[in-house]
């Protein structure tokens, strides 16, 4: 006992809550100065490298200090109020940077999804026509009926905070699948602390696929507690809790089949994997299940699949072909091809170390184990089924994401935090802990790489938000609006008003004239057409296809020199191009 | 049968410690987030309490009928079961073209109460009056 425990002793304090007392104030003054200090981050001064280029010492101090603290504090066992403030300035200090670091909201793709919530919000309907997302409307009917019945005009509120409140929601269901295998102890933790450390892919933002992993790790959650053939059965179930918990894994997979593609595939895969070989007795569910996810792709989803088709079931079975679209990511600039790399290292080495856990448990006969490989495996279905444009490889890790870090911290290491182990050696574990927590801080780090990487061109600048409100002002209903690049942080309103052009990188790349031209001319006939150029575009540009830092300016001045196009804006970097309504004949203009 | 699960049957030696205070979280949630739906307040200041009800209260309603013996899975899995709820009555307003947002809200709350209520795990006096005492030492 050391001396301030004598004190607490003395003064009839309990020394562990006394102890947890600190940590918890440990966790609240470090969460206050790593946040508190990113007020003071310039963006306008950030590198290729992301976020992590303009990040104060102060923050990255706080965060390693933050996710190193698990194994070390757990030597003298922490207190479940101090692990619960912990993680919570874990998820703040990871997922909420840019919540203070930047501005504006972040991330183009999230504007989009303002645009389709707040439409559905007011109109109390859907477009199915407009886009894929539409078919697949849960996610935007649902946060919509909730601001409609708050009154509030726009969803724009929720962007900034949304991953961090996400990844919270995350916790919950991953919690009881790593109980349901870890027990109560520290392995659970870890495998939280994992969680959070190692989801870096990004889909957590304002987006229906952030809500559908929610409630496919609920799935999970549901179906593994409610499988088990090991316990005891003395009389059986009662017929309420038969009754509830297949309505309840019926009504998750009906919400998740009109929510996302992807989720209730894997849903429903793991259901019928886990009837198969890991003893879930409710495979009459299974059929239930299949219809309701194929309905809604047959019925809900029509308007997607009619002329999509082969987008939709083209790519099945080509495994290497849709690997290989998901691998063609790692290009660009030196640094984005590093920050690509160093996402695909962790990739391998999750999985490698998740298997590497598996193992060791299949060897050990740990019980669950079975259920547990299922879990991790089903996701790796979905590369025999779709390329999903490349982002196929991503939705493999999220999905498996949690029960690897289930496995990784159940891997049984000689002695390491273990309470038998610390009886017999206390300085080898307090390596081993010193060792862990040196782990999980380097990873932490490397995190600020791999997830906020691209964030030069995925955050939002004044110059790129000022010049999309002034392309709204200037653009009269019907009009068509086209950008370079994927990242302009628009369609937040009048989705159905503008015609938006697809994007297409590498007509604008090549600084043809004649190209230019090309895309004008797929403009409807008769309609005034805006090109918005960004910086965030260019910067774009440069990142992800590697174009050199005068692409910007060169296209710029090409653009200028366009005859039938006027330069109606500039400012702060981003250019506004018109051509007039009179000047645009369709399909009928010559190029050459 | 057609749903074959093998566990040990819910009795009252299993107390399930901290079920009392997640009734009543949900019968609070409910009558605070009722009453913030149709205030007269600001969205923004309704928007977070508001949320929390909509999506604990159908949450912990459900889970309750699993008779799961740890009050904290219960929680746990409560926001993911909301939000499905909220999804799919949301879903069907846009299907069937009835947007009335507020009054499908107070509904799901409402229907989340009377199924906390119907439930005998969670009624004093009824197969979950356990819960209110100490577990059997046997």
């Amino acid at each position: 006992m050391v001396a301030s425990e004598h004190e607490a002793a003395a003064e009839g304090i309990d020394p562990a809550r006394r102890r947890s007392i600190w940590q918890v104030l440990g966790y609240l003054v470090l969460g206050a100065v790593g946040m508190l200090s990113l007020v003071t981050v310039n963006t306008e001064a950030m590198s290729s490298w992301g976020l992590i280029s303009v990040l104060p010492v102060a923050y990255t101090v706080a965060l390693v200090l933050v996710a190193g603290s698990l194994p070390v504090l757990s030597l003298r066992s922490q207190s479940w109020p101090s692990f619960l403030v912990g993680i919570v300035t874990l998820t703040l200090l990871l997922h909420g940077a840019p919540a203070i670091a930047e501005s504006l909201p972040r991330f183009p793709t999230a504007f989009l999804h303002v645009g389709y919530t707040d439409f559905t919000s007011q109109a109390g309907r859907i477009l199915p026509g407009l886009d894929a997302r539409y078919s697949w409307p849960a996610f935007f009917a649902a946060v919509g009926a909730l601001l409609s019945a708050l009154g509030l005009q726009t969803s724009m509120i929720l962007l900034k905070w949304w991953p961090v409140v996400l990844n919270l929601a995350y916790l919950l269901p991953t919690w009881v699948i790593a109980r349901k295998f870890l027990g109560d102890g520290l392995r659970t933790r870890l495998a939280l602390w994992l969680f959070l450390i190692l989801n870096w892919v990004g889909q957590d933002y304002f987006s229906p696929q952030s809500v559908g992993l929610l409630l496919y790790l609920t799935f999970a959650a549901l179906i593994l507690r409610y499988r088990d053939r090991a316990r005891p059965a003395p009389g059986g179930l009662s017929t309420s809790r038969k009754l509830s918990t297949a309505l309840l894994l019926v009504t998750l997979v009906a919400a998740m089949a009109a929510e996302h593609q992807l989720t209730p595939v894997v849903a429903v895969l793991l259901a019928a994997a886990l009837t198969l070989v890991a003893g879930f007795h409710g495979r009459q569910l299974l059929p239930v299940m299949v219809a309701i996810t194929v309905g809604w792709i047959s019925y809900g989803a029509v308007s997607y699949w009619v002329g999509h088709s082969t987008e939709l079931l083209g790519s099945i079975g080509d495994l290497l072909g849709n690997l290989g679209t998901s691998t063609a990511r790692i290009k660009g600039s030196p640094t984005h091809h590093t920050i690509v790399s160093l996402r695909a290292a962790t990739a391998v080495l999750v999985w490698g170390l998740a298997g590497v856990g598996l193992v060791t448990a299949f060897l050990r006969r740990v019980p669950g184990t079975w259920p547990l490989a299922l879990l991790l495996a089903m996701p790796f279905w979905l590369l025999g089924a779709q390329s999903y444009g490349g982002e196929v490889l991503l939705r493999v890790y999220l999905f498996a994401l949690a029960p690897a870090a289930v496995a990784i911290s159940g891997m049984r290491l000689p002695g390491c935090l273990e309470r038998s182990a610390i009886r017999r050696s206390r300085a080898g574990v307090r390596l081993v802990a010193l060792g862990c927590a040196f782990g999980l801080a380097v990873t932490s780090v490397t995190f600020l790489v791999t997830r906020w990487g691209n964030e030069l061109y995925e955050f939002t600048r004044q110059g790129d938000m000022q010049a999309v409100q002034r392309i709204y002002e200037m653009a009269p209903l019907g009009s068509t609006l086209l950008a370079v690049a994927p990242t302009v942080p628009w369609v937040y309103r009048e989705i159905d008003g503008y015609n938006y052009l697809p994007y297409n990188m590498s007509e604008f790349a090549i600084n043809d004239i004649k190209q230019v031209c090309e895309v004008l001319a797929k403009a409807p006939r008769g309609t005034d057409v805006f090109i918005l150029v960004t910086p965030a575009q260019v910067a774009y540009g440069q990142q992800v296809y590697g174009l050199p830092a005068t692409w910007g300016p060169d296209l710029v001045a090409n653009l200028q020199q366009y005859q039938g196009l006027t330069q109606v804006y500039e400012a702060d970097g981003s250019w506004i191009f018109r051509q007039p309504a009179g000047s645009n004949n369709g399909g009928d203009q010559v190029c050459g | 049968m057609w749903l074959r699960f093998k566990v040990r049957p819910f009795t009252g030696a299993h107390a399930i410690p901290g079920l009392p205070l997640l009734v009543w979280a949900c019968y609070t949630a409910a009558l605070i987030g009722t009453c913030l739906l149709w205030a007269p307040l600001p969205g923004a200041v309704r928007l977070l309490p508001v949320t929390a009800a909509v999506v604990i209260c159908p949450g912990l309603a459900l889970t309750s009928w699993l008779e799961e013996r740890d009050s904290r899975v219960q929680l746990a899995l409560s926001p993911g079961l909301g939000t499905a709820v909220v999804v799919i009555v949301a879903l069907a307003m846009v299907l069937t073209q009835w947007w009335h947002p507020r009054t499908a809200l107070t509904a799901i709350i409402a229907a989340s109460v009377a199924l906390m209520a119907l439930n005998p795990s969670s009624r004093p006096g009824g197969r979950g009056a356990v819960i209110n005492r100490p577990a059997d030492p046997t």
